[in-house]
Order: structure tokens, then C-alpha cells, then sequence
């Protein structure tokens, strides 16, 4: 007869290395563990506190530009290189890991450099500038090397617009770029004149981007409030969007062809499906001043947007206010921001001259985990996410310290548009033609039209 | 085309502007498309030979209306109204007074001043003409359709605005009737102008149809005709205004060929349809020769092809294309398609996005290439010299005759030097081996794989025999070589037992274990050191020497010995043991007179050895006496079956046995065994083990023999005045079960042992005491248990020394069988009611009481700050001041009274207390994508952590919705 008698295997309770845990054995047995719901609870606030001091969003300031930072590109191919553009037309490449000028053109444009892009595909590290001297240029950090430093290296190739510009983008995946001046110019690479213009209606045009799903759907926005969709397939106009207020820049979503956000005068963040331009999809509001440019995440689920107000915020795009504020004593107006495509750290340029390096999400430490790091990490956030409804918590979470201006300015503004609802409702009250209310993410549209 | 260009030049200035501007209208486009395309490929013969193809027309038209009958007749009244509005000349001219019109003749209404007067006007569509026109009216026609060309654009526009496309059919209709070669123009027609011709030929050719004729048919003519020419020029620049006019009165100079002719008839708002062109086409083609029937038959498939296209046109309701829109219109039209166009591309994306929006999780980098794996069959077909030293490797090979082909051909060769049966022989062999080697080798993988326990053991038994029987035979054989064998492994073993090679303590092997996480080879080779150790260390027995057995190999072979003993006789086996027992005690008394120092040497230390020596000896001295008292049944070999011990002995042990039922005590024990004594019969009652008699199956634990006959009935009379029990046990309030309190008291009896505690033993009796009072000196029946021969034999030994409890005597057990003794002390029913509800109305009193000052306690109070003293005069003869500070509830502290949910409810009181310290532990409204309350308090539910989840489940829980590996 066999006995089967009480045992353990060594195994079990050995360690095979040094560095191993020492395994417990543990018991699930809920007798065991009461109270469960308390216990979390007490975790997630625990963790919403930790989470709040480990909070230090702000990585670095690159200082170099003499100017303002006015333009930004990130290069899809390189995690690293970064260039800006500033008002006195100076470009220059940082190295985001060593956090330096990598290479710059001092005077690489007469006036401001509004826009750089990087040509993609990787083969090159080719990229595009333009500048209110009417010149689009071409870049290369290793073609077109620095004879010395101060000295404005060789350009690749040049283009003569006609129209100081204002913007530029390039296509996806063909030799082409688009400008926005008075009117958008699609060029080919090859060719020194555009191939295409694309007009409709005569304002200034702020910017142009490029869908870089959709590759040939185009959108511009311009100083008559409008913005403009293009496709280079029928090289004509789709639709016209007109706003109350003007929008200053446009971002299309990298996940999602059809969705695109823009940065608009009036404070707010929109982003609008192109097949369905009557109302926004989302308003983001939280800014107290204009927002100046707007990018999203390489996840297409965030969005970062740079201000007038001094700020920089990130935003959940599926919710209506800012998940973050990030500011600096000595941090200017904001005029470009830009979500890092690895998703972990924003950039943002602004008018102090300096480029800025914060993380995407403040109290994120980068390095390698192990995995219990990172699955006691993970149940943190769960448990922040789960109970983040709950007072204690959500008061925690949603504490930030803001500078004076802003406080004040929301506050201000909160009275405004409380006081503006009330009249409203009080028109409402007494108007026996019953209007129906205008919802909010329609408020702000005038109109769309393919006419 | 040099016809087209030489009328064009005829043409008024503002008429070449408006025919060079884009987008005029249909007539225009169609005209270029009869200029560029048909007229190419027929060349210069066609137009010499077009006078004799003018009798045809008429069977092209007939053709034509083959073609279209169905159209023709329609348009056959709309021509004529055209025609009639010809023939009337009603030009509709603004600026012409009526008396002046009548009184102009055809010819000379437009003269030079008129053109200048009336450049700018328009005309609207007036004239047209037919086939009954007479040759010189048409002539007159076309001329004047040559000359109001300018009006083109605005006829058509007009026509293409206002008029029917049906309308605008029926023009082009007409203007095919008019072709030129219908009318018979022969003499007008311009032969043979070159398409190559020159400008100044051209020119030349304007000075008069003749000329041109000339200066075209001769391509080959001198310099100095040039030269004369070159003055017929210069005589027409000089000449140009006034011959303009000629030519515009005259129409000498139009219908050079029948696109001249075509273009005027536009300006009459005709416009020309493909079929017009190749109407005539196809009337040369009828007319033409031999050489060119090729091309007759291409022109003949074309002019089906373009019916063909035309009927489909008709039928789809478009015969004719419309007019181009305004630009702002199109543009509008256009970005209206363009961006359905778009929107219906990009929607393509939303299966994508949907999935995506909806997943549970989405991982990013998304969509990566996967890792390519490098199959064999893959690394072996791209196998070759990459390199260049590689490449160097393979020549020098190659050259030196080393590759494995090289090889192959080289052994090739040498078999071949073989005889047939040599490499047969040589081949079987090998294939012999080769067999052996396959079946060994799935032996062994099949032993190896074999997991049985028992089977290793005799595997490695077998090992180890083999093994001794080797070093035996090398004993017998050579002494020598076996002394210095277990010499060396003596060696080793002690030099194992030395050091701590093999412990896993080398610098190696600790390496090893901090770097073979996982790694399963390293792990068996630190295990295989570690048996190898153990197999080192294991001590070597010489079968031969002896002396190295171990004490406990020794006692095994004893015990071996004594167990072979079986056959030995009880009575052997008893002396020894008792010997033992004898030896034993001996030497625990000899043992203690070793005097000690230190700790053994205190007088505590002592005492207590002493007691347990005691107890030792006490304990020995038991198991001496009962062996001493064993009996045996021995059977016929001498062997023990059975071991039985003297009756009286055992009495004495069971009757105490723990756990046991015992009835009745030492006082009965006594009697009862006087009575077994006297032998006399006892009556028998099975009891089971809640005492219910008679119902015991046979073969229960719990077989008890009564001393002494029960008399149940007699105590069963013994009741209150002879009363029934039965109605009194189907009271449960009243009845006293007999059976319940047997039970009661078998298990209380149960804990009666020797072990049970002197309270117990106190409880038992006064409880037996009572009952004697109760039962008011009942006839008593003790009941007397006889449980010898029941129990079994093995008693611990330590029960013959312990000593009987001390109360034993008391012990009485009175058993009342099923008696039904009313309790004097029961209620009855009614009395029982009674107690029950006796108090009913304090109880509400109390309620409604409570029920106040929960109410009170929960409504919103009033706080009296006043504090006594202050804001008033104090001293004798001053009225305390009246004025009482009283801060107010604050708004929603409590609940009013009459607010409560149990103000009507009488018997209720509802709790209305918030705890407001539980307030926190609560969202304060419903979360964004909830709907019910419910619905987020169910996400809440199940806890996350380690402690509530399995490890899977909790992984599982925990991942985050959007991951990003960088």
C-alpha cells in the first residue's frame, strides 16, 4: 500500500538564485483576507498620493535659440533629433537624449521660420523649412554640413514662393509637400515651381497638414475662421468649416483617418470627424487663453496643446477636461507642442527661446522594471482609475498647483460663462418660441459647407 | 489646318477672339474636333476630288436618317421653321429700323460701316437653311453666316441655356444637310491648300481663290515665284481691308472646304454632331477606289461605331453633352463629389477604429513585423561563402580536393576498385551495425523513459550485485588488485567526508547557481555533484571483513533472527521477555547511585529523577505482572493464537474503560460480580448508545449486558394517579422524554470516566439526588452492566496502576425506562401561554418609548451656546438675564419628525442616522459612462489584489487598457 504521506518539495521554498523573492506560500481563502474593499480603497488613496509626489513633469529647458521657438518637428524615423525654428530665422537640431544642439543654421531664414517638417521614409535626414522670405528650404544634417559654428550651412535645394508662407507639411509617402501662404501650394520635389494651387476663398492661411493615414486628404485652416479640407486625389476643396473664432493649428489623429484636432482662439480644443463637420466631436476646454497649437499622441488616445496662457496641457481626448497642467516659473507663451512618438515625453517651444522637455505623464519614471515593479505599478493605477470617483481620491488626483495667473483668469472666466448660461436660460425662460438649446459642441461652428 | 486658319483670318477681328477663347460652347469644340481629326488622315486627294462627291450627299442624308430615323422627322418641322424664318430674313437686329431693313438687300446689309456699327451687337439665332434653298440664296447664307461667326459664342450659349437638347439635335441636323459639298460649291472649295503651307501661303491664297490654288498645287516652284508671290503678298497686306469687305460680300472666300462651311452654319445656332462629319466621310468613301478600300472599311466601322455610341446616348436621354456650368457652380458640384468621394474613402478606416475603440486592451507598436524565423531548410539553401575569407575558405578547398562532393567521388572511386562481393560483404556488415546500433539505442530510449519506482531499485540492486560480485571474483582472483581497490575507495571516502568538494561550495559551483535561473543542464550538473558526494561519502561494506556492520545492520539481522523465530514456543518467548523486564529494572536501580555534580547534582534535579525512576519501575513492574499473568492458547505446535488475561483483572480494567458506557458503579460492581459469582442467570438487555432498549442492531460498539432483570413495566405504573403517558409525550412542552433524557444521560455517563473531574462528578450526583426527590421515592431500578467479555484485550498497562475514582461509589444510576413521571415542577399549557404573553403591553409601551427618542435623538436639534455669566449683570437684587443665545440647527442636520419614513408606521422604527464618516467612501454623483448606480457599484465588487485573486486573474485584472513597449 502506498502512503501519501505530507510533504514539500525543496523546490519549493528554494530560492534558485540570489536575487529570486522568496516565494510565500499564500492562502486565497477569503476567510483570510476580509475587508477587502476597505483595504483597497486605502490602497488606491495611497497610491493617488504617491503618485502626486512623485509628480515632477519637468525633465528640461533647451536653451540656445535667440529668439522664440515658433515651429517644431519631430522625426517620425529618429526618437532622438528634434528641430525647431525661431523667430529670427534660426533652425536647429537638438539631441533629445543629450539634450543639446546637434546642428543649426543661424540665419537659415530672413524673418521667422514658420514651419519645418521632416521628409519621410527614413532614408534621408532630409527635412523641409519655410520662413516668411517666401522660401521654402531644404535641410540635411549630414549634406549639408557646418563649415564652423555661426555660419549658416549649404541648403539642399531651395523653392521660390510667391507668398510669404505660413505653414508646411509633406506628403506621406510621394516626393510631394504642401505650403500655406495666401492660398496652398503643393510642390514636388523635383520641380521649382508648385505643381498644384489649391485655393477657396481668399484669407491668409495659417497652416497645413497633411493626413498621414488618409494620405491625400489635406487640412488647412485661415484667418476668416475657416478650415479647409483638400484632397490631392480631385485636387479640389472638400468642405469648409467656419468657426466663431479662428483655429490656430490642426492635428490629425494618427490612429483614426478621419479625426482631427484643432487649437482655436476661443480657449478650446476641438476635435471634429472630417465626414461629419456640423459639430465637434469633443470640446476640450480648459485653457484660459488661446491655444496655439495642438498635437496628438502616437496612440491617437491623448493630445497635448501649448497656449497663450503660459501653459502646456494633456488631455484624454475622450474627455472634456485636462488630465494635466504643466507650467514653468520662467515659461512663455507657448507657440508649439509636440507628443514625442514614443509616447513617453512632450515638447513644447515657446516665446522665452526655449524648448522644453517634460514627461508625458508627470510621475512616470523611465528604465527598465521588474516585473513586480510594474505589476504593482499597474494595480496602483488600476486602483486610482477604479476609485477616482470617490472624494477623498478624486481630490487628490485632481490637485494641481497653478500658477496665479491662470487661477485667476479661470475663475474669472468660469463666472463669464456661468453668468453668459444664465442669461440664456433666462432668454429661454420667456421666449415662447422654443427653441431647442444649441448643445455645446456645436456652439462654436458657423457653419459647413461643400458649396 | 490651313482651311481653317485662312477663314479665320477672314474672320472679323472679334470673332477670332471669341473662337480663341476657352470654353465657348459646343460649336466651337466640335468644329476643332472635325479640323484636327477627320480631315488628317484623308489628305490632299479627298479635297480635289469633293466636287464629284456632291450628288452623294443626298445619299449620305438618306443614310443618315437610316441611322436616326427616329429623330429626323421630329426635327424635320423644327428645320423648317428654321427655313422659314431664312427666307423672311428676319435678323431680329435692335438697332435696324424697320423701313431700312426692308429696303437693304442681302448683299448689302452688311457692308464695311455696318460691320463697324454693329460689331458689338448680338444677333440672336435667326437663319438656317434647307435643301430646297437654291444654290445662290445659300450661297448668299453662308456668307452671311461666315460673316456673323462672331456671333457664335453667345448663339450657342444661348441655345445651350434656353433650347432643348432635342433642339440643338435638330441644328446639327440641318447644318449636315448644308454641307458644302450638297450645295455644290464646287468652284468655291480651296484645293489642294497644304496643311504644311506656309503663312505667306495662306496670305497668297487670300488674294483670290484662283491664286491660292495655284500657288498650292505647285510645291515645287522656283525661287523667283516665291519671290512673286512673296509680292502677291505684300499687294494683299496692302490691300487687305477692302478685299476683306470683298470677300464678306461676296463669300468667294469661305467654303474652302466644308469646315469653313460647317462654322457658318453654327452662327446660324446649328451646331454639328460627329454624325454630320462622318456622313461625309462616308460619302467620299463610297466614291473612292480601289487603294483605299482599307481605309473605306475603317471609316465604315467608325461611322457604326459613333451610330452605336450615339442610339445609347439617345436612349440614356443625353444624346447631346450639356453645356459647361459657370465655374462657381461647377466648382461647387465638384467639391460636392469630391468630398462624398473622400468621405467614402476615409470610411473604409471605421471597421479599424471601431476595433480598435472598442478593445479591451490595445498593445502598441500594433501592427509589427514579425521576427523572421530561420527555418533549416531555409539556412541550408542559402548556404555558401559570404564573405570574403569564407569565399578564400571554399577555394582553397575546392583546389586541395577537401569539399564534401570532392569527397563523395573520390570514395566512389576507391569502391569501385572493389569486387562485387567485397563491397556486398562490407555493406552488410555495416548494415548490421547499423542495425544493433538503432535497436540498442531505442532500448535505451525506452528504459530511460520508464518512470516505476520499484523498477530503479532493482535496477540499481542488480547494479550493485553485479558490482559486489565483480569485486568478489577480482577478490578470489587476484587479492591484490581488490585490497588496493578498497583501499582507493576507503580513500576517497574519506577524503570526501574531509573536504567540501563536492558540496556545491566551489567557486564554479557557486557561479553556476547564481547564473542557472531556469537553466535545467546546469541545475542537474549541481545535483550530479551533489549525488556524487553522497555516493562518495556512503560507507563501503567488505562482506567479508564484518567488522565495519553498523549497529543497526546488526540489530536488523537479530531482529531477523528472532522474527525467523517464529515456531518458537510461547512459553520461551514469555521467560525472555520477563528476563528483559527483570534486566531493565535491575539497571535502573543500579543506575541512580553514580553521584553527580553540577545541575543532576541538585537536589530538585534529583528529586525529579527519582520520581521518574519511579514511575518507570512502576511501569515495568506492570508490564512484568502482565506478562507474568498472560495466558496462551497455544495449539498443537505450541504457538500462541490467542493471548487471555484472568477474568478478574479485566473486570476491573473495563468497567472503567474511557469512552464506554458504563451503567452502575463500584457499589453495583460488587453485587453484580457476586452475582456472576453464584452463577446465576441474568436477564439480557441490549441498550444502545442513547439507552433506548432493544433496539440495538447486533454487531454496535456498544453491547451491554444488564446484571439484573429490568423491570420497565413496574416503573411505567408508577405513574401520577395511573395517567395515560401517551398524550402527555405528544406535549412537547410538558412531556419529559424518557428517550431524550436517556440520551441526555448515556452521554453525560459517557464523560463519566476515570478522567472526568471532580465537578462532573459532583453535578452527577446531585443530579441523581434530585431525581430521587422528584420521582417521591419511586421504586428505583439501578441497572447493572455486565460488559466483560465484550471488550477486547490490549489495555494500556498504566490502567492496572491507576487508582479507582474516588467517587465511584456514588455513582447511581437510576434509569426510569420509558416511565412517563410527570414533572411536578411542568406548567401546563395554559400557564405556559399565560408566562408567555403576560407583559405584552409594557412591551409596547416600551416600544412606543423607544420609538420617541429615536425620533428625538434624529431630529435637528437647537444648540444653547448661553454660557452663564457673561453679557449680563451679576450682583445681588439683578434679575438673571433672560436672554438665551440658541444657535439653529443648521439646514438638513436631522430629520422632523413628521418628515420620517416611520412617522405612520406604527410598530416600526426606521433608522435615519447618516453615518457622516461613510460619507467619504462614496462618489457624490454618478461617474461619466455609468447610467446606474448599480452599474458602477458592480465595478467596485470584485476586489484586485494578490490577496483576492488568483495570480492569472489578477494579471489579468490589473493591465492596463493601452500599452506602449518602446
Amino acid at each position: 500500500m502506498k502512503i501519501k504521506a505530507l510533504s514539500r518539495s525543496t523546490a519549493e521554498y528554494t530560492r534558485e538564485t540570489k536575487s529570486d523573492i522568496q516565494k510565500l506560500p499564500r492562502n486565497i481563502d477569503p476567510e483570510l483576507h476580509p475587508l477587502e474593499r476597505a483595504r483597497e480603497y486605502k490602497r488606491a488613496l495611497n497610491a493617488a498620493k504617491l503618485e502626486r509626489m512623485f509628480a515632477k513633469p519637468f525633465l528640461a529647458s533647451l536653451s540656445g535659440h535667440i529668439d522664440g521657438v515658433y515651429a517644431m518637428a519631430k522625426n517620425p524615423w529618429d526618437l532622438d533629433s528634434v528641430v525647431t525654428g525661431s523667430g529670427d530665422g534660426e533652425l536647429r537640431m537638438w539631441s533629445l537624449s543629450s539634450q543639446e544642439t546637434v546642428w543649426r543654421a543661424p540665419e537659415a531664414h530672413r524673418g521667422i521660420v514658420k514651419g519645418v517638417c521632416n521628409i519621410p521614409g527614413g532614408e534621408t535626414d532630409r527635412f523641409l523649412s519655410v520662413g516668411t522670405d517666401k522660401l521654402a528650404k531644404v535641410w540635411s544634417r549630414s549634406e549639408s554640413a557646418v563649415a564652423s559654428d555661426g555660419i549658416t550651412p549649404e541648403t539642399v535645394a531651395t523653392y521660390t514662393g510667391k507668398h510669404a508662407f505660413s505653414g508646411i507639411d509633406h506628403h506621406r509617402n510621394r516626393p510631394l509637400f504642401a505650403t500655406s501662404s495666401s492660398l496652398i501650394e503643393i510642390w514636388d520635389v523635383d520641380r521649382s515651381e508648385p505643381i498644384t494651387n489649391l485655393t477657396w476663398g481668399a484669407d491668409t492661411i495659417n497652416t497645413v497638414k497633411m493626413n498621414q493615414t488618409e494620405v491625400n486628404v489635406l487640412a488647412t485652416c485661415g484667418t476668416d475662421r475657416s478650415i479647409i479640407l483638400y484632397d490631392l486625389r480631385t485636387n479640389s476643396p472638400l468642405a469648409k468649416l467656419v468657426m466663431t473664432l479662428s483655429t490656430n493649428a490642426i492635428s490629425w489623429n494618427p490612429m483614426e483617418a478621419f479625426m482631427f484636432a484643432t487649437a482655436n482662439e476661443d480657449h478650446n480644443v476641438y476635435t471634429f470627424d472630417m465626414r461629419k463637420m456640423d459639430h465637434a466631436v469633443n470640446v476640450l476646454r480648459d485653457h484660459v487663453s488661446a491655444v496655439m497649437d495642438v498635437d496628438y499622441s502616437p496612440t491617437g488616445q491623448e493630445l497635448v496643446s501649448g497656449s497663450y496662457d503660459r501653459s502646456v496641457r494633456l488631455w484624454d481626448v475622450n474627455k472634456g477636461h485636462s488630465r494635466d497642467i504643466y507650467h514653468a516659473k520662467r515659461m512663455q507663451r507657448v507657440f508649439c507642442v509636440k507628443y514625442t512618438l514614443d509616447n513617453n515625453y512632450v515638447l513644447s517651444g515657446s516665446d522665452d527661446s526655449n524648448l522644453r522637455l517634460w514627461r508625458a505623464r508627470a510621475s512616470q519614471r523611465m528604465g527598465a522594471k521588474s516585473n513586480r515593479e510594474r505589476s504593482a505599478i499597474e494595480y496602483a493605477d488600476k486602483l486610482k482609475d477604479r476609485f477616482a470617483y470617490v472624494p477623498e481620491v478624486r481630490k487628490v488626483l485632481q490637485h494641481r498647483n497653478v500658477p496665479k495667473g491662470i487661477k485667476k483668469a479661470s475663475r474669472t472666466k468660469q463666472d463669464m460663462l456661468q453668468s453668459r448660461k444664465r442669461k440664456e436660460e433666462n432668454v429661454r425662460k420667456h421666449d415662447k418660441s422654443g427653441k431647442p438649446r444649441v448643445p455645446e459642441r456645436k456652439k462654436a461652428i458657423l457653419g459647413v459647407t461643400s458649396k | 489646318m490651313g482651311g481653317l486658319r485662312k477663314t479665320s483670318t477672314k474672320m472679323t477681328t472679334p470673332r477670332r477672339g471669341s473662337s480663341s477663347s476657352s470654353g465657348r460652347g459646343r460649336g466651337s469644340s466640335s468644329r476643332g474636333g472635325r479640323g484636327g481629326s477627320h480631315n488628317r488622315p484623308t489628305g490632299k486627294g479627298e479635297f480635289t476630288e469633293r466636287p464629284k462627291a456632291t450628288p452623294k450627299v443626298d445619299e449620305d442624308d438618306n443614310s443618315y436618317d437610316v441611322f436616326e430615323a427616329e429623330d429626323h422627322e421630329d426635327f424635320g418641322k423644327r428645320r423648317r421653321r428654321h427655313v422659314e424664318r431664312v427666307d423672311v430674313r428676319n435678323y431680329e437686329l435692335d438697332n435696324i429700323d424697320s423701313e431700312d431693313d426692308e429696303e437693304i438687300d442681302s448683299d448689302d446689309a452688311f457692308n464695311d460701316s455696318d460691320e463697324e456699327r454693329f460689331a458689338s451687337y448680338k444677333r440672336l439665332p435667326g437663319a438656317s437653311s434647307t435643301k430646297d434653298v437654291d444654290s445662290e440664296d445659300s450661297e448668299e447664307e453662308d456668307e452671311e453666316d461666315e460673316e456673323d461667326e462672331e456671333d457664335l459664342v453667345d448663339l450657342s450659349e444661348m441655345l445651350d441655356a434656353s433650347e432643348s437638347e432635342e433642339e440643338a439635335e435638330g441644328l446639327s441636323k440641318a447644318a449636315t444637310l448644308l454641307s458644302p459639298s450638297a450645295l455644290g460649291f464646287d468652284d468655291l472649295a480651296v484645293d489642294g491648300v497644304d496643311e504644311e503651307d506656309s503663312d505667306d501661303q495662306a496670305f497668297a491664297g487670300m488674294d483670290s481663290d484662283s491664286d491660292a490654288s495655284v500657288a498650292s498645287d505647285d510645291d515645287e516652284e522656283e525661287e523667283a515665284e516665291r519671290l512673286s508671290k512673296l509680292d502677291g503678298f505684300v499687294t494683299s497686306i496692302s490691300a487687305r481691308a477692302p478685299r476683306r469687305r470683298f470677300v464678306t460680300e461676296t463669300g468667294g472666300g469661305y467654303a474652302e472646304d466644308e469646315n469653313a462651311i460647317g462654322s457658318g452654319l453654327v452662327t446660324k445656332g446649328v451646331s454639328l454632331g460627329i454624325n454630320d462629319l462622318l456622313g461625309s466621310l462616308g460619302g467620299h468613301a463610297d466614291e473612292a477606289e480601289g487603294g483605299e478600300h482599307q481605309g473605306l472599311r475603317q471609316i465604315r466601322d467608325l461611322k457604326n461605331q459613333v451610330t452605336k455610341l450615339d442610339k445609347a446616348a439617345k436612349k440614356a436621354g443625353a444624346g447631346v453633352v450639356a453645356a459647361p456650368l459657370a465655374k462657381r457652380l461647377q466648382d461647387q458640384m465638384d467639391r460636392q463629389v469630391a468630398y462624398e468621394k473622400s468621405k467614402k474613402s476615409v470610411s473604409e478606416w471605421q471597421p479599424t477604429v471601431d476595433s480598435n475603440r472598442a478593445a479591451e486592451h490595445l498593445s502598441f507598436p500594433m501592427n509589427q513585423p514579425d521576427c523572421q524565423t530561420l527555418t533549416t531548410a531555409s539556412l541550408v539553401s542559402n548556404l555558401g561563402a559570404k564573405t570574403d575569407l569564407e569565399a578564400q575558405i571554399q577555394s582553397v578547398l575546392q583546389e586541395s580536393g577537401m569539399t564534401d562532393e570532392q569527397q563523395r567521388q573520390y570514395e566512389e572511386l576507391e569502391l569501385k576498385n572493389l569486387s562485387p562481393e567485397e563491397v556486398r560483404l562490407r555493406q552488410r556488415e555495416l548494415r548490421m551495425m547499423r542495425e544493433l546500433m538503432f535497436r540498442s539505442e531505442r532500448k535505451a530510449k525506452r528504459m530511460a523513459k520508464i518512470k516505476s519506482k520499484a523498477y530503479r531499485r532493482i535496477l540499481k540492486k542488480d547494479k550493485d550485485r553485479a558490482q559486489e560480485k565483480a569485486m568478489e571474483r577480482l577478490k578470489e582472483e587476484d587479492p591484490e588488485m581488490h585490497a588496493m581497490l578498497v583501499e582507493k575507495m576507503a580513500r576517497s571516502r574519506a577524503e570526501e567526508r574531509m573536504s567540501l568538494r563536492h558540496k556545491n561550495t566551489s567557486k564554479w559551483a557557486r557561479e553556476m547557481s547564481k547564473r542557472s535561473h531556469g537553466d535545467e543542464d546546469t541545475q542537474q550538473a549541481l545535483r550530479d555533484q551533489l549525488e556524487q558526494h553522497d555516493a562518495l561519502k556512503r560507507k563501503v561494506y567488505d562482506i567479508g571483513s564484518g567488522e565495519e556492520l553498523s549497529d543497526y545492520e546488526a540489530g536488523k539481522d537479530s531482529d531477523g533472527e528472532s522474527d525467523s523465530d517464529a515456531d518458537m514456543s510461547f512459553a520461551a518467548v514469555k521467560s525472555r521477555a520477563l528476563q528483559k523486564i527483570a534486566a531493565e529494572m535491575d539497571k535502573n536501580d543500579a543506575a541512580d547511585d553514580t553521584p553527580h555534580k553540577t545541575l543532576f547534582g541538585m537536589k530538585f534535579m534529583q528529586n525529579a529523577m527519582q520520581r521518574k525512576e519511579e514511575a518507570a519501575q512502576r511501569d515495568a513492574q506492570m508490564l512484568h505482572d502482565e506478562f507474568a499473568s498472560l495466558e496462551a492458547d497455544v495449539d498443537e505446535d505450541g504457538v500462541a493464537i490467542s493471548l487471555k488475561r484472568p477474568a478478574a483483572k479485566k473486570a476491573k480494567v473495563e468497567a472503567k474503560a474511557p469512552g464506554r458506557m458504563s451503567f452502575g458503579a463500584a457499589g453495583a460492581k460488587k453485587q453484580k460480580q457476586a452475582d456472576e459469582d453464584g452463577d446465576e442467570p441474568a436477564k439480557r438487555v441490549r441498550l444502545n448508545e442513547a439507552g433506548q432498549v432493544g433496539q440495538v442492531a447486533s454487531g454496535g460498539g456498544h453491547r451491554v449486558r444488564l446484571a439484573e432483570p429490568v423491570s420497565v413495566e413496574a416503573a411505567e405504573k408508577k405513574g401520577r394517579g395511573g395517567k395515560s403517558a401517551e398524550p402527555a409525550a405528544l406535549n412537547p412542552w410538558v412531556s419529559d422524554d424518557v428517550s431524550a433524557h436517556a440520551g441526555q444521560r448515556g452521554g453525560k455517563l459517557n464523560e463519566l470516566s476515570k478522567d472526568s473531574t471532580k465537578l462532573d462528578k459532583l453535578s452527577a450526583r446531585l443530579r441523581s439526588k434530585r431525581k430521587g426527590g422528584a420521582a417521591g421515592g419511586g421504586a428505583e431500578e439501578s441497572v447493572l452492566l455486565d460488559v466483560n467479555k465484550t471488550l477486547s484485550v490490549d489495555k494500556p498497562a498504566a490502567d492496572h496502576s491507576d487508582d479507582e475514582p474516588a467517587s465511584d461509589d456514588d455513582i447511581r444510576l437510576e434509569h426510569k425506562g420509558r416511565s412517563a413521571v410527570v414533572n411536578p415542577n411542568a406548567f401546563s399549557q395554559r400557564e405556559l401561554v399565560e408566562q408567555a404573553f403576560a407583559e405584552d403591553n409594557i412591551v409596547e409601551a416600551e416600544f412606543a418609548a423607544e420609538k420617541d427618542a429615536a425620533m428625538d435623538d434624529e431630529a435637528p436639534k437647537d444648540l444653547d451656546v448661553t454660557l452663564p455669566g457673561w453679557g449680563s449683570w451679576g450682583g445681588t437684587g439683578v434679575a438673571p438675564a433672560s436672554k438665551r443665545i440658541i444657535r439653529k440647527a443648521p439646514e438638513g442636520s436631522g430629520v422632523l419628525k413628521q418628515n420620517r419614513m416611520d412617522a405612520k408606521m406604527g410598530e416600526v422604527i426606521i433608522n435615519q442616522k447618516q453615518a457622516k464618516s461613510s460619507n467619504k467612501y462614496y462618489a457624490s454623483n454618478l461617474p461619466f459612462p455609468f447610467y446606474t448606480s448599480k452599474q458602477y457599484e458592480e465595478t467596485l465588487q470584485a476586489p484586485l489584489g494578490k490577496e483576492w485573486n488568483t495570480a492569472k486573474s489578477h494579471s489579468k485584472g490589473i493591465k492596463p487598457r493601452v500599452l506602449v513597449k518602446a
